[in-house]
């Protein structure tokens, strides 16, 4: 009762007259009321709103100021309540730096995906992502894994990563769900002069159209490789593998002649019935990929088919020649990204399609949504 | 008789006081006063094992809860079961027997939707909850669980979440009309906050596209009538929403009521009559002397039914779920083929190009293991017809196993094909996808036609070409929009 008196107090002043029931006065002003005001200000949750506006005898002004300050405060209390709830929807952030050749990789978890499809969310990622690659940013200085001479990883872990808490808590108590921050990565090349290296990247969505924001990408998985373009004397001449496609067609003329056979012996129904209609689709013409495509493609196998190492180990490699002389077979599901067949072209491996094309693949990093977290 | 059936039954009730005797009969007796027809299974030789029988009294339609994850979806579920089972219509289901076990989540066992069942005097419900956007998606799309209307809670206190919107895209996805709203947690918000967060509600429905201004909203607390206290906006709350379910959300029309529809499975060519085309009837009804077309393959016939026949007697009317099999007059047995459908005149159009909305099969469910290229070459399996043609993922390169996509289907010749039809997309041994039209794209013209079936085989491709000529021709001589 307060508290309706409270709030009418300063519509009295506004309305020229004053002779409705409460109810009607209440319900025609409600949608200009400082508690409609307020929520479409900051988004946030009725029950907050109202709280500041209590605090602050109604006073527009004073209570998002308040609120301003009480939400962090509540959002960080608000992660507390819901750190151990389960997250493991989200987008990995990819964003790249061309010119300095750096690109920064960030996870960001959360509980439903109808929450990773929301702007809001996406706009924080992309921040995060933007922000962990910017030098201002006051960042820790994480485990650095120099595994090549000319790349640099720099791994942040969640409790690295705890500098972010502060846009966190108020993503958190925008969409009240459980939001975290899980890994992060800056790749950098260590001679980011020499012309010949480079970054390439790929993000795959799932569902729904990849989303740049910023120039950050997002989706469910990310990929990077730092690749060295091979100088011309270097390169290896493949013969030409004979393409795939060149066989249906060949395949589909004796079934042509066959299907005439049958005509003349007349055909049954069911034959009738189950006949190919000729319609036949043109060999693909043979693509030129470009030195970003075969990056790209080589990223999208990395997202595709999830390989953990880049090449076999010679011990492995020693290993797997003595037992094919015993008769072993070696599988050809691979863990290694060099031996995998490549998704354009299964008749060639990855070493064989980098070849090729005059690339030489030094690392890859490989970012799935949710792959790390246990429950 | 009667008075042996309910011994029967209350040999059970043989416990506790007399007066709790008495209280039960007096269920078992108005049980029977209302719904005399049923009579109640004795328990098999497994004694509480035996099921009941499911009664196809009411009409059936499914519905399900959308919403924030903290708004009482299944608090809400929870809430209906129990007020319904006071009127016996349902069965209690606790929230921790719809929030799908913990246990098997920590095993590892994903249950993506929860399911439970209850009627109203008028009708009964199937009722789904899923967790996620794609949940829903892949339900939707594999046709699991299609839902006939569905319940959005919005916690009052809180208003709707930025994501409200993301249910909402969703469910205008998925093909839902009908949206009914509940605000739930009325006991803890004030009056001025639930009428704000309706005006919001209404606001965010009608930029998505529904009809906000008329969308029923329920206030309530789905807890309070969980825990049986302040019936008004308790249990009554619950009460009002199921009726508000029963009026609001229409029955899907059923198939008998449809256009008639056949999908040709074989045909037969009988000497001294003509030709017989077999199929099961999808839909509606087919009488001896009605008209038909015969479409499919780019043909369209029309023709009229000169006798159905069944199990090698002739029947006066097919109706939907026969399989039987239509002299059809005047059409050439090579005319005719499996993939084509006789319909009623009008009913149904060739086309095509469509959008689709597709869920990619992931390896434990019989997909391809590797991710899916766009323009690979595949078989589009839909009703009985079955077509080659080339995977158009628009702007997107590549799907994951598992993954769904918006998609283009365009077909070297054109079928029958509708929204809301149903179709499987196999090739190299595997069931790639199934997928859903969601909108039939206006045909093809020449140009687009040519491009997309660049590089069929030679004689073809002579053969188009030479119409095409001819087409341009007359094309340039007098000018159509193409």
């Amino acid at each position: 009762m307060i508290y309706q008196l409270n709030f009418n107090l300063p519509r009295i002043l506004t309305l020229p007259s004053f002779n409705f029931t409460r109810i009607v006065c209440f319900s025609s002003s409600t949608k200009d009321s400082n508690l409609a005001k307020l929520r479409k200000k900051t988004g946030l949750a009725f029950v907050l709103c109202k709280k500041a506006l209590e605090l602050h005898n109604n006073d527009l002004n004073a209570a998002e100021l308040y609120l301003k300050e009480e939400s962090i405060k509540h959002g960080y209390a608000k992660i507390q309540k819901l750190q151990s709830r389960r997250a493991v929807q989200g987008l990995v952030g990819l964003f790249m730096h061309h010119e300095s050749k750096q690109c920064a990789l960030l996870e960001v978890n959360c509980e439903t995906d109808f929450v990773a499809r929301n702007q809001n969310f996406k706009q924080l990622v992309a921040q995060l992502t933007s922000s962990l690659l910017s030098p201002t940013t006051n960042k820790p200085s994480p485990s650095i894994l120099p595994n090549t001479n000319l790349a640099t990883k720099n791994v942040f872990g969640p409790d690295d990563l705890k500098f972010f808490n502060e846009q966190l808590s108020q993503a958190v108590i925008q969409l009240g769900e459980n939001i975290k921050v899980s890994r992060g990565l800056i790749l950098q090349l260590t001679e980011p002069q020499r012309e010949d290296l480079h970054l390439f990247s790929y993000v795959h969505a799932s569902g729904e159209s990849i989303a740049d924001i910023n120039s950050v990408k997002l989706g469910k998985y990310g990929a990077v490789i730092v690749a060295r373009q091979l100088p011309n004397e270097e390169r290896k001449e493949l013969p030409k593998v004979e393409t795939a496609e060149s066989q249906p067609v060949t395949k589909k003329q004796s079934n042509d002649s066959g299907v005439e056979d049958q005509k003349e012996r007349k055909l049954t129904d069911e034959e009738i019935d189950n006949q190919e209609y000729d319609i036949e689709f043109g060999e693909e013409e043979p693509v030129n990929y470009t030195f970003d495509d075969v990056g790209k493609i080589v990223c999208q196998q990395i997202v595709g088919l999830n390989p953990t190492y880049l090449k076999k180990p010679e011990e492995v490699l020693a290993k797997e020649k003595e037992l094919m002389k015993q008769g072993y077979k070696i599988p050809e599901d691979s863990e290694y990204l060099l031996d995998q067949k490549t998704i354009v072209n299964p008749s060639l491996s990855v070493a064989e399609f980098c070849d090729q094309h005059g690339i030489h693949i030094l690392d890859f990093v490989r970012y799935e949504c949710g792959e790390n977290i246990e429950n | 008789m009667f008075h042996t059936k309910v011994c029967s039954n209350a040999r059970f009730l043989f416990v506790g006081t007399n007066r709790n005797l008495i209280d039960s009969l007096r269920v078992v007796t108005r049980l029977y006063a209302t719904e005399p027809k049923v009579v109640p299974k004795k328990p098999g030789p497994g004694g509480a094992g035996a099921k009941k029988t499911y009664s196809r009294e009411k009409p059936h339609i499914n519905v399900g809860t959308i919403g924030h994850v903290d708004h009482g979806k299944t608090t809400l579920t929870a809430a209906i079961t129990k007020v319904l089972a006071e009127k016996k219509l349902a069965k209690v289901k606790s929230y921790e027997d719809i929030d799908n076990a913990p246990q098997e989540r920590q095993r590892g066992i994903t249950i993506n939707s929860a399911h439970v069942e209850y009627s109203t005097a008028k009708r009964h419900y199937g009722h789904t909850d899923c967790p996620g956007h794609a949940d829903y998606i892949k339900n939707m799309i594999t046709g699991t669980n299609i839902m006939d209307g569905s319940i959005l809670v919005v916690a009052a206190t809180e208003g709707p979440m930025p994501q409200t919107r993301e249910h909402l895209v969703l469910a205008k996805q998925i093909g839902i009309q009908h949206i009914v709203v509940y605000l739930n947690k009325a006991d803890i918000a004030d009056k001025e906050m639930v009428e704000l967060a309706e005006m919001e509600l209404r606001d965010v429905m009608t930029e998505i596209g529904f009809s906000g201004d008329s969308v029923p909203i329920i206030t309530g607390s789905a807890l309070a009538a969980l825990e049986g206290a302040s019936p008004e906006i308790g249990r009554d709350s619950i009460l009002k929403l199921l009726d508000t379910i029963d009026e609001y959300i229409p029955e899907p029309v059923r198939d008998l009521d449809k256009p008639f529809m056949l999908p040709v499975e074989r045909t037969h060519a009988i000497q001294g009559r003509g030709t017989v085309v077999t199929g099961k009837v999808e839909r509606g009804l087919l009488k001896k002397g009605d008209e038909v077309q015969i479409l499919g393959f780019d043909k369209d016939m029309k023709t009229t039914i000169a006798g159905i026949e069944m199990f090698k007697q002739i029947l006066d009317d097919a109706r939907a779920g026969d399989s039987i099999g239509a002299l059809i007059r005047g059409v050439k047995r090579e005319d005719v083929r499996r993939g084509m459908v006789l319909c009623a005149p009008g009913s149904l159009q060739l086309s095509d190009q469509a959008m689709a909305k597709v869920y990619f099969l992931n390896k434990e469910e019989g997909g391809f293991p590797k991710p899916i290229l766009s323009h690979l070459v595949s078989t589009l399996f839909t009703m009985t017809a079955d077509m080659r043609f080339k995977l158009d993922f628009l702007d997107k390169e590549m799907v994951m196993p598992g993954e769904d996509i918006e998609m283009r289907i365009r077909l070297p010749k054109s079928l029958v094909m509708e929204k809301g039809q149903r179709f499987t997309i196999r090739e190299m041994g595997f069931t790639l996808a199934t997928g859903v039209i969601t909108e039939v794209l206006p045909n093809m013209t020449l140009t687009e036609k040519q491009a997309f079936m660049k590089g069929r085989t030679r004689k073809e491709r002579e053969a188009f070409a030479e119409k095409y000529a001819e087409v341009l021709k007359e094309y340039t001589t007098k000018p159509i929009l193409g």
